[in-house]
This record gives structure tokens, sequence and C-alpha cells, in this order.
């Protein structure tokens, strides 16, 4: 034990040394904060909180605050404690467009028991209010000098929805610490809880609930390599491989079947449940490169994710940190993101030809669909996010403080549902002891 | 699949052939807090969350971290 704790101040110390080498003032001082409190019982613990602050605008807010808790046991292991609590609320699309003459079709109750009187300006959406508690704990611990592993297991609870989690990985490192091997395996299950009840599918919103319960799994697999490229180039690739099976149809969105000749609806309860495939099948390539110029960073990634149920994309997403004084960094972001519709998405359903209706969403009644779903994130979606992050450390407390303002916008590719526009603020604070 | 499995080896040949003999005394850039993976270790994962519930596409990062019935 009074090895492993003599390794841990060498390499604590090698790990000063090396910074050192490129801000001498700014990294030497937490080694003298370090022999300071060894005797605390807070020793070689870190702590980072963290409020982040979404809201789309004239629709979902949430608030998000997490804080996580790592200790680190001895070299190269560490337990680590996520809690995490969000309050949501807000105004969220059920699926339905806006629509013309409106008061030919009755007002319905959603499954969450809301009221819904279709309009005809806007797309329609019911009004939700939710909150959501989560711990994740992590135990990573090394099995040899180049062999470690990480087990993990997680818990999320909201009113209608909660999930348990368990994973395990492992990383390999070459003899010469340049490349790094990894695995893992991650299990999920989901028990969903609907307000009122999972409605029966593809039926009209008056229709009986089916089963009060719901449940999923899901299994992941991660295979992924790092290396070392050159002394300022870090280059990370991973494939994962995800399945999903059970319930994976959203039970609080509809979808509209309407009149081809004035997108009037064809009756007085149009309002149709969504009906998704009971399995999915998820293979992301996801590709990552960090470059140093001087005390700057360069970061730029890329993901293609495909799937059986058609959906398909491309992100890019690239960072640049700007290093302004010892203490001070600024990071500029910029992400792209174009996904291709699954191919039971339908922005809404029509009976009969028009010329400026989709063909695969005529159909001449609901019922003759296997699956459909008019939930525009599995529609042909593009979303663009510039961001500004600050970061400022604190090295005479080996602490550090990150804000940071994103703004996204997800439109249509084809310019049919509404462009919807989110902010997130978030401040994080991170200490060491 | 076809596509993910391509992409991989291309970029391995790829990285293969670029890298570089890095000295150990040469890691001090790598030791950097800016350059490890984790820099942003809750900014990231936050807008995985977000993502996560706003786009049809998640993952690739890593794995596991519990789900969510997001709106």
């Amino acid at each position: 034990m009074a090895a492993t704790k003599k390794n841990r101040r060498i390499k604590t110390a090698l790990s000063i040394a090396s910074c050192s080498l490129l801000n001498a003032v700014a990294f030497a001082e937490p080694a003298f904060q370090v022999n300071e409190v060894d005797n605390s019982i807070l020793d070689d613990t870190e702590f980072q909180a963290s409020n982040m602050l979404y809201a789309e605008d004239q629709r979902v807010i949430i608030n998000e605050s997490v804080l996580i808790a790592k200790k680190e046991l001895s070299d190269e292991e560490f337990i680590k404690a996520t809690f995490t609590a969000d309050i949501m609320s807000g105004p969220s699309p059920n699926g339905l467009p806006a629509i013309k003459n409106p008061e030919q079709a009755d007002t319905f109750t959603s499954p969450s028991g809301t009221i819904v009187t279709p309009r005809a300006d806007q797309e329609q959406t019911f009004e939700f209010k939710d909150t959501r508690g989560a711990v994740n704990l992590e135990w990573q611990k090394p099995l040899s000098r180049l062999l470690k592993t990480t087990s993990g297991v997680s818990l999320s609870y909201e009113y209608d929805y909660m999930s348990l989690g368990i994973s395990s990985a492992w990383s390999k490192d070459t003899q010469d610490r340049l490349t790094t091997f990894s695995t893992g395996l991650a299990f999920n299950y989901d028990m969903i809880k609907p307000v009122g009840g999972a409605p029966q599918p593809l039926t009209p919103t008056t229709n009986e609930v089916e089963e009060k319960y719901k449940d999923k799994s899901e299994i992941d697999l991660l295979l992924g390599v790092t290396q070392v490229l050159t002394r300022n180039t870090l280059l990370q690739i991973n494939y994962v491989a995800n399945y999903k099976t059970g319930y994976l149809t959203d039970p609080y969105k509809l979808v509209v079947f309407l009149k081809s000749v004035d997108l009037t609806p064809v009756d007085i309860n149009p309002y149709y449940h969504e009906k998704r495939p009971d399995k999915r099948v998820s293979h992301i390539a996801y590709f990552n490169v960090l470059h140093s110029i001087n005390e700057d960073v360069v970061k730029f990634s890329y993901r293609y994710f495909n799937d059986d149920w058609g959906v398909s994309s491309h992100t890019a997403e690239t960072r640049y940190l700007k290093k302004l004084n010892d203490r001070t960094e600024l990071q500029l972001k910029y992400r792209y993101y174009n996904q291709q519709s699954a191919d039971f998405y339908h922005y809404h359903l029509v009976d009969g030809a028009a010329p400026s209706i989709d063909v695969r969403d005529i159909v001449a009644s609901p019922t003759d669909l296997k699956y459909v779903s008019a939930d525009y994130r599995l529609g042909d979606l593009r979303s663009d996010t510039v961001g500004i992050k600050l970061t400022r450390y604190f090295p005479d407390n080996d602490a550090r403080l990150d804000f940071r303002v994103d703004r996204i916008i997800n439109r249509d590719n084809n310019k049919r549902f509404e462009t919807v526009r989110a902010w997130v603020v978030q401040l994080v604070g991170k200490m060491s002891f | 699949m076809k596509v993910s499995v391509l992409l991989l080896v291309v970029l391995s040949t790829l990285s293969g052939c670029i890298v570089t003999q890095v000295k150990p005394w040469e890691h001090d850039v790598m030791a950097r807090e800016n350059m490890q993976l984790e820099h942003d270790e809750l900014i990231d994962a936050m807008d995985e969350q977000n993502y996560y519930s706003k786009e049809a596409s998640f993952g690739g990062k890593g794995i596991g971290g519990g789900g969510c019935g997001c709106n």
C-alpha cells in the first residue's frame, strides 16, 4: 500500500513536471497543495457540479443539475458517483401538423390526459411536466500495468419511465503507451408507464388503452482504438453496435389522416396513435482527432450512424480551444448533423393523391400501414449548433470553472415541420483535493 | 454496416501510415489537460443527452449511462 501511495506521488510529480514544461507558473503550485491536505478525508477526491438550462423557443425547458464525486483509491483505480436531477416542462410536439379547417375535427384527449384542441396556425403540442432523478456508479480498476477495467451501474427514474443499466469496459495499452485498445458491453432495461396507459397503436385516439406497463431492453457493444499519431496529434476510432427490443413506440405521439383536396381532416376523429417496430439494430462509426498547435487545440470528430429503420446520419463537429492566458481558455464549437428519415416516417397521412403531397404519405387507411410515426425526430432532420465556452483555471486550488452557451437549430430538410430553436446555457465547477 | 466496417478499415489503415515514433519524453503535450478525451466530460455527457432526445441517432463516444423517456 505504501509502495502504491509512493507510486502515485511519483506519477503526480511526473505529470506536474511534464505540464510545467509548458506552464511553469500555473502548474507548479498544486504540488504543495497535494501535500498540505494529504491527511484529509478528501485527499485524492475530485468534485464536479453543474447546472444546465436547455430552453427551446416557445417549447420545452429543461433544468439539469449534476454532482459528481470521484475518489482515487490507488494508482489508476477510482470510484465515481454521478447524481442527476432534471426538471422538464413545456409544450412538446405530438406529431400533428397545422391543419386547415380544424373546426371540422373534434378536440381529443391525449394519452397523457391533456385536452388537445387542434389549431390551424401551428403544429399541435401537448403540455407536460416531469422530473427525473438518476444515479450512476462507476469503478475503474487496473488489472495489470497495461490493462484496466471499468464497471458501471445506472438507475434513472421519471414519473412515467424507469431505466436500469449495467456496463463493463476493458482497455489495454501497448508497451509504448501510444496505442489503447478498448472494448465494452452495456445492458439496459427500461420500464415505461405512459400516463393514462399505453394506447393501442394504429387506432384512433378515442380507443381504449392497450396495457398499463411496457418495457424494452438494449445491448451496446463497443470496439475502439486510441492512437498517439505524433507528439501533437491523438486519434480515436470507435465502432458501436446497439440492439434494442421491446416497446419502442412513443405513447404520446400521433399522426393525422387528411383529405387530399384541401388538407382538411377526413372525419371527426382523424388522429391515430403511432406504431414503431419492436426491434432496432444500429451501427455507429465514430472518429475523433485532437491536434495541438502550440498551446491551442483543434478537435474534429465525425460520426456515421445507420440502422434498420432506414435512419442514417452524418455528424461532424469541430472545436477550437484558444489559450488566452495562463488561466483562461476560449473554445468555439460548430456541430453539423444531417439525418435521413426512418422508412415509416410520415409528416401526415393523406387519403388520395395531390400535387404537393409526398407519394409515401398517401394511404387509403392508416390501418393499412405496418408502422407509422409523425415524430419530427424521425424525419429528414438537419441540425446546426454553434457554441462558445470560457474556461477559467484556478491552479492554486486545483480547480476549474467552465461556462458555455450553445445555440441549436433543428429544421426539416423538406421544409414541412416547424424549425425548433434552442439555447443551452451551462456552468460547471470542478475542484480536486 | 458495410459502410461502418469500411470506414473503420480505411481509418485504421490511414492511422497506421501516418504514425510517427513518439518518444516517452515527448508525451508532455498528451499529458496536458486540454488534450484529454474527457476534457469536457460533463458538458459532453449533457450534449449527448440533449441530442439523443432530439435526434434519431445516438452514441459513438462510449456505452452505458442509462436511458430516459425524453420528450
